[in-house]
């Protein structure tokens, strides 16, 4: 380099030599020590079902059906009976709709009598009111697409699961 | 130094180091996304995409320090030469890997939203207060920075520009690293809390400002040299035993260096500037009976600073006395290319 640029090199360097570890201590200092949530939020994640009492689960188990699996728990609460489904892993798909279908063979098509019990997506952990046509009956939990208008896969719900 | 234009002069040098190069940033991203998906367990699976941002991020950043480290390093050792001489090709594959960064960034983040991207991310966070600062602003500045020296890197340019405005334009990867550096301080620091990200980027810090404003220290007290010049317009700037055979010593006389060579029995004296990216010439050797860039290559003649023919590049030349053992210099350069009479050691 010649010398003009020498002397800016200096230059600029005896400013960054202060400024930069100046906000690197500043920036560490006054990071915000807030989580991602708070304890006063606990009572909207219990509302919606997210804080689960693990003595209120009657009974839980893993269903496989094809490319999907659930973990479904039966749960009393709030002096309901709830069934509780999280998928093991990501859904792929977006727009899946879990019904519920009496009988004991995977039905092709969904039924006229089949109970839409809500949607799911992607891992989160939904909980469903059952209703009293469903509670201590076996059937086929059916996961629908919505958009593609076809049944993804079935599963066999034991009624150990809707009592 | 070409005579005919070609877009990159390839070499086995330039192939092995380009290779090594991306197998090198391959691996690290390889590493990167294989280890945190180990150690994340199941679900991290939700954000493979974000991963990747990281890693592509994060190669960038350690590639700035690498870039940044060399010069500075050559000023420890000559050992460190090689690293330079392709240290163009680095910056350009940093610069592609910063916007890998920013395309995954502007694609995970801010592309699920009724707002367009790039409104998104400009306008997401509008706190210019300290923190939480938009530092995806600074990420920007840095990455338009480096793309305007990517762009301007090739030789196309540095012809054109003149190798000082061009050094000067490149300089800005300062003002660049100093925009980067905000960009994680205040980015990722902020919400990855993990005391290795920390003191890896404090150490990072500490390595290249420290590293780099001692160089600056060395060079400037090296430039502040005196040296007393007599009626005759010379300067006594030591003896001829200084000098090993085939190298130069290095003197700062009349606002710019001088290189003073001892060879084949003669002294000779250039300006230490060479004419490709200004160069220490006084830091390479005579190699094929020419003073030899350490940096590129560059070749010149001791006698008259020119480069043998069919080159073209010419550098001013200085007139040396020799009274016994001590060497005389000019301090009036003569114009490039100027013929000097070696000065013949008795």
């Amino acid at each position: 380099m010649i010398l003009s640029r020498r002397q800016a090199h200096l230059y600029i360097f005896t400013a960054l030599v202060v400024v930069l570890p100046l906000t690197f201590v500043v920036a560490t200092i006054l990071r915000p020590q807030y989580g991602p949530l708070a304890a006063d939020a606990e009572s909207l994640f219990t509302t919606n079902g997210f804080n689960l009492d693990e003595d209120a689960i009657a009974d839980s188990e893993t269903l496989k059906g094809k490319g999907i699996s659930l973990d479904v728990a039966a749960l009393a609460a709030e002096g309901e009976q709830w069934l509780v489904v999280q998928p093991s892993k990501i859904l792929k798909r977006p727009d899946l709709l879990l019904y519920w279908q009496a009988g004991s063979d995977a039905p092709e098509e969904l039924g006229e009598d089949a109970v839409l019990l809500g949607a799911l997506s992607g891992r989160s952990q939904r909980r469903f009111p059952l209703p009293e046509s469903m509670q201590g009956e076996a059937g086929q939990l059916v996961i629908y697409s919505h958009g593609g208008q076809v049944i993804v896969t079935t599963m066999e719900l034991p009624a150990a699961l809707t009592k | 130094m070409s005579v005919s234009y070609k877009s990159i002069q390839w070499n086995r040098q330039k192939i092995i180091y380009d290779l090594l190069l991306v197998a090198t940033i391959a691996l690290y991203l390889y590493l990167f996304v294989w280890s945190t998906q180990w150690f994340g367990g199941a679900d991290v699976e939700r954000g493979l995409r974000a991963i990747w941002i990281r890693a592509y991020g994060s190669a960038a950043f350690i590639l700035l320090h690498v870039i940044l480290s060399i010069g500075p390093l050559t000023r420890l050792s000559p050992k460190f030469y090689p690293l330079l001489f392709n240290r163009r090709h680095m910056g350009v594959v940093m610069f592609l890997l910063g916007v890998q960064h920013a395309r995954g960034t502007l694609a995970w983040y801010h592309d699920f939203g009724n707002l367009d991207p790039i409104v998104s991310l400009l306008t997401g966070n509008l706190n210019f207060g300290f923190i939480p600062f938009p530092f995806e602003l600074l990420g920007i500045g840095g990455l338009l920075i480096l793309g305007l020296m990517a762009i301007t890197s090739h030789d196309f340019w540095l012809h054109n520009l003149t190798a000082p405005v061009w050094k000067a334009l490149h300089m800005c990867v300062y003002l660049a690293y100093s925009l980067l550096v905000g960009h994680v301080f205040l980015g990722a620091l902020q919400t990855n809390k993990h005391p290795f990200l920390t003191i890896a980027v404090g150490i990072g810090l500490v390595w290249i400002v420290g590293v780099h404003f001692w160089a600056a220290r060395k060079e400037a007290g090296c430039d502040r040299q005196t040296f007393l010049i007599n009626t005759e317009g010379f300067a006594d700037i030591g003896s001829i035993s200084e000098i090993p055979e085939n190298r130069a010593k290095v003197v700062t006389l009349a606002g710019e260096r001088i290189a003073v060579f001892k060879y084949d029995g003669k002294i000779s004296a250039i300006s230490n500037v060479c004419q490709h990216q200004n160069g220490p010439l006084g830091e390479g050797k005579i190699l094929d009976g020419c003073i030899t860039c350490p940096w590129h290559g560059y070749q010149y003649r001791p006698e008259d600073g020119a480069s043998p023919p069919p080159f073209t590049e010419k550098v001013p030349t200085f007139a040396v006395r020799l009274q016994g053992d001590r060497i005389f210099l000019s301090a009036t350069p003569n114009l490039p290319g100027t013929p000097v009479e070696p000065a013949v050691i008795a």
